[in-house]
């Protein structure tokens, strides 16, 4: 039995009871478990119900992991019964009540399996009538067995099929023509058609073929929608239950609050591999960060005391005490945990038209235009002969590779972007990635910036002293510089001292005085030896000069590399001074005419114009202009929310290799598309034309349309697997 | 065959019942989770449980 250590009466608080709860239902609340390996940890959980009798039922979900918790009245204490399922070893967070989003998507499938179920039912039930028929049934059974054919399609007709007929009416609302028309004809058509051949007594009936092809298309759409539930929710990868509640420390006493009752100047505990939820100032001497959810980096970073900590960071070491500066909403981590949860739950349409919607296009109206020729052509021969053939071409006819193929072809290559750190805005971005033929770099924290190199210190050494200032300076700073003087200069010796009037002034350095002297970092003085370096200055005479140098990661290097493989050209585009940039290009082999220097924004963006097809890469926030007028635009850092209204492609994980990765995927999936659109080309003509010279009859399309959805859906599914 | 003018109906009125249980089932969330209910009959029956103890 452990020790009770924290309170849980946060639970019961109103605010969190009405952030939590269902308004309509303030008799349950739903939590997340963590914890749970078998059915023996259920077990343990749902036994608690018997122990608190105010709780009127306890159920755990073992699909996704939810807990029920159903109470017998609005005022009992949740708090306790948490407590108690925490004590066995579990840890719960409550899960915000998203009434709207995630009612409506258990709506939708629950709507979507009672259509199959209702489909599944009567046509099996007309195959049983229609069979009869076909081996042999004559006279009034054969009439019988139509009519009740004829009564079991109903059903389908106005219940079953109605997504394609508000799929129908939606296209023509935008104008265009989607799969659904030809479900729709199919559907209607087909069955005007036999009702009228019963009725006359003569010609062929199908409602058989008609039904169990409905039946397979709704089948093959649900199996889609599962298919992408399944590989393409983002919902385990990203924490965002668990910064919920966070532990705050007032008078010695640790309490659990809801995240959002955070205020600034708020003093929070973390414990070890626990995320922080707010962005902060680290209050305990030092401590052991992983940035990976942040900068897909799995380097363990140290900060010491007074520096900033951000949301979404990993604690590594024991223990951490972080005061609260900024609110938990507008942390950088909750930005990209909201980008991400809206982008996996709404599948947005984007304005271009790609490729496969222009194919799907030509492919339906071809195929309605044919049929109604061939109609109109045929009527005065003979109208029985003209309408199955037409009602077979509709039917087979199939824009399944634009339906279903490109969809989850793209749905999978963006998830395989993500799992490389790449944040795509829309689907058509990867067509768009395989026509750039220039890739632009902007410099300071695209190519460098992340890592300064300490090259020299002038005179010889910093003393032990010197280095304590150094650091304790530099300790608020999260520039390169900071992090450079941190990596050469830290050891065990380190003393940080409490330096008053700590001031950072942007862009030029840091000041601050201590025991009576006044001491800065800024830019040296130039007699001593070569331009461009920080000089340690106390009360004003220059006693240290460090000189560092921009390391181009050797991931860029790589970049380039392959790059120029694919024959793709390469430019630098920089505000910085023409000595900084130059260093750079001539590491990176350009000639004179692919570098630009001291560019402000505005020509930045001119500049940009001027290069066909150009892919550029830089700064979410300061290149924004750029991107707009670039091809493609992939943002490094900044805030995830407004890089992304200006460019195209987010790289979490600031690993410039997966910019080539991006080649890849993009090829790839337009590669697959392409493929898809073959096949499907190839299937729809000789299909068509059989159809039309007679070869393929109603019954045996609606078997070949579906059985060419599901290979369409099979190979995308097997052309996506990493 | 006039049989199957009695077994017809029968047969559509067994097929209604079970469409209708199928509703009932997928409205009561009766697919919810597949694999608790499995689980859930082979838990014991505790008649007093008290905070702190251990099922071993």
């Amino acid at each position: 039995m452990s020790v009770k250590q924290w309170d849980y009466s946060y639970l019961d608080s109103h605010d969190l009871r009405q952030h939590y709860m269902d308004p309509l239902d303030t008799l349950s609340m739903k939590f997340h478990v963590q914890g749970v390996k078998c059915g023996r940890c259920a077990e343990k959980i749902e036994s608690l119900q018997s122990a608190f009798p105010e709780v009127e039922s306890l159920r755990f979900n073992m699909a996704n992991r939810q807990l029920l918790l159903g109470l017998k009245s609005p005022e009992a204490s949740v708090a306790r019964i948490v407590e108690a399922i925490e004590d066995k070893g579990f840890v719960l967070t409550p899960i915000e009540n998203k009434n709207d989003l995630e009612k409506l998507n258990k709506k939708e499938d629950q709507k979507q399996i009672l259509r199959l179920g209702v489909a599944a039912t009567c046509a099996s039930n007309i195959m049983m009538f229609s069979f009869a028929n076909y081996f042999g049934a004559s006279g009034s059974m054969n009439d019988l067995f139509n009519w009740l054919s004829f009564a079991l399609y109903l059903p389908i007709l106005i219940y079953a099929a109605l997504p394609f007929y508000q799929g129908f009416w939606q296209s023509l609302k935008d104008r265009r023509l989607s799969v659904d028309a030809p479900m729709t004809f199919a559907s209607v058509g087909g069955f005007l058609f036999s009702s009228f051949n019963l009725i006359r007594g003569q010609g062929s009936i199908y409602f058989d073929s008609l039904a169990g092809f409905l039946f397979l298309i709704l089948l093959s759409r649900f199996l889609q929608r599962q298919l992408q539930k399944k590989f393409l929710s983002f919902h385990g990868e990203m924490p965002s239950e668990s910064l919920s509640r966070a532990r705050r420390l007032s008078e010695g006493q640790s309490l659990w609050v809801a995240t959002e009752n955070l205020r600034i100047g708020d003093h929070v505990l973390i414990q070890k591999n626990e995320i922080i939820p707010v962005d902060g100032q680290l209050i305990s001497s030092q401590a052991m960060l992983s940035t990976a959810y942040l900068t897909g980096e799995s380097e363990i970073l140290l900060r010491l005391q007074g520096a900033q900590v951000m949301a979404g960071s990993i604690l590594r070491s024991g223990q951490a005490e972080i005061q609260v500066t900024s609110l938990p909403s507008q942390s950088f981590f909750s930005q990209l945990v909201k980008q991400i949860v809206d982008q996996s739950q709404l599948q947005k349409r984007s304005g271009i038209q790609t490729l496969s919607d222009i194919w799907s296009q030509i492919l339906l109206v071809s195929v309605f235009s044919i049929a109604g020729i061939f109609l109109a052509v045929n009527w005065q021969n003979d109208s029985q002969m003209a309408m199955e053939r037409a009602l077979a071409l509709i039917v087979l006819a199939c824009p399944c590779a634009m339906a279903f193929g490109t969809p989850l072809a793209i749905s999978f290559s963006m998830k395989n972007a993500f799992k490389k750190g790449l944040l795509i805005r829309s689907p058509e971005v990867f067509e768009k990635v395989t026509q750039v033929r220039n890739v632009i770099f902007d410099k300071t924290g695209t190519l460098t910036g992340k890592k300064m190199r300490l090259a020299r210190i002038l005179p010889e050494k910093a003393s032990q002293e010197q280095i304590n200032m150094i650091l304790s300076l530099e300790n608020i700073s999260q520039n390169a510089y900071a992090d450079a003087f941190r990596a050469h200069l830290n050891s065990d010796l380190t003393k940080l001292l409490p330096v008053e009037n700590l001031k950072e002034i942007p862009g030029q350095g840091v000041q601050g005085n201590y025991l009576g002297n006044s001491y800065e970092l800024k830019a040296a003085l130039s007699e001593v030896g070569p331009k461009g370096g920080i000089g340690f200055f106390k009360n004003g005479v220059q006693e240290l000069v460090f000189f560092f140098e921009e390391e181009i990661e050797l991931k860029a290097l790589f970049l380039f590399k392959k790059l120029r493989e694919k024959q793709i050209g390469l430019y630098l585009l920089s505000g910085d001074k023409e000595s900084a940039v130059r260093a750079v290009a001539e590491k990176m082999e350009l000639s004179a005419d692919r570098w630009f220097s001291e560019v402000n924004p505005r020509d930045k963006a001119e500049t940009v114009k001027k290069i066909p097809n150009a892919m550029m890469i830089g700064d979410g926030v300061n290149d924004s202009l750029a991107f707009q007028s670039a091809h493609v635009g992939v943002a490094v850092q900044g805030s995830v929310e407004m890089a992304l209204r200006s460019s195209d492609i987010y790289l979490l994980s600031e690993d410039l290799i997966q910019i080539n990765e991006i080649f890849s995927i993009s090829h790839r999936a337009m590669r697959l598309i392409k493929g898809n659109l073959c096949i499907s080309l190839i299937y729809n003509l000789l299909g068509g034309t059989a159809a039309l010279l007679g070869l393929i009859n109603p019954f045996t399309a609606a078997l070949l349309m579906p059985v060419s959805s599901g290979f369409i859906l099979l190979s995308t599914w097997w052309g996506s697997r990493q | 065959m006039n049989i199957l003018y009695l077994a017809i109906p029968i047969a559509i009125c067994l097929g209604a019942f079970f469409l209708y249980s199928f509703f009932w089932a997928v409205k009561n969330d009766q697919f919810e989770d597949m694999e608790m209910p499995a689980f859930r009959i082979l838990f014991e029956e505790r008649k007093k449980e008290t905070i702190g103890e251990e099922i071993t």
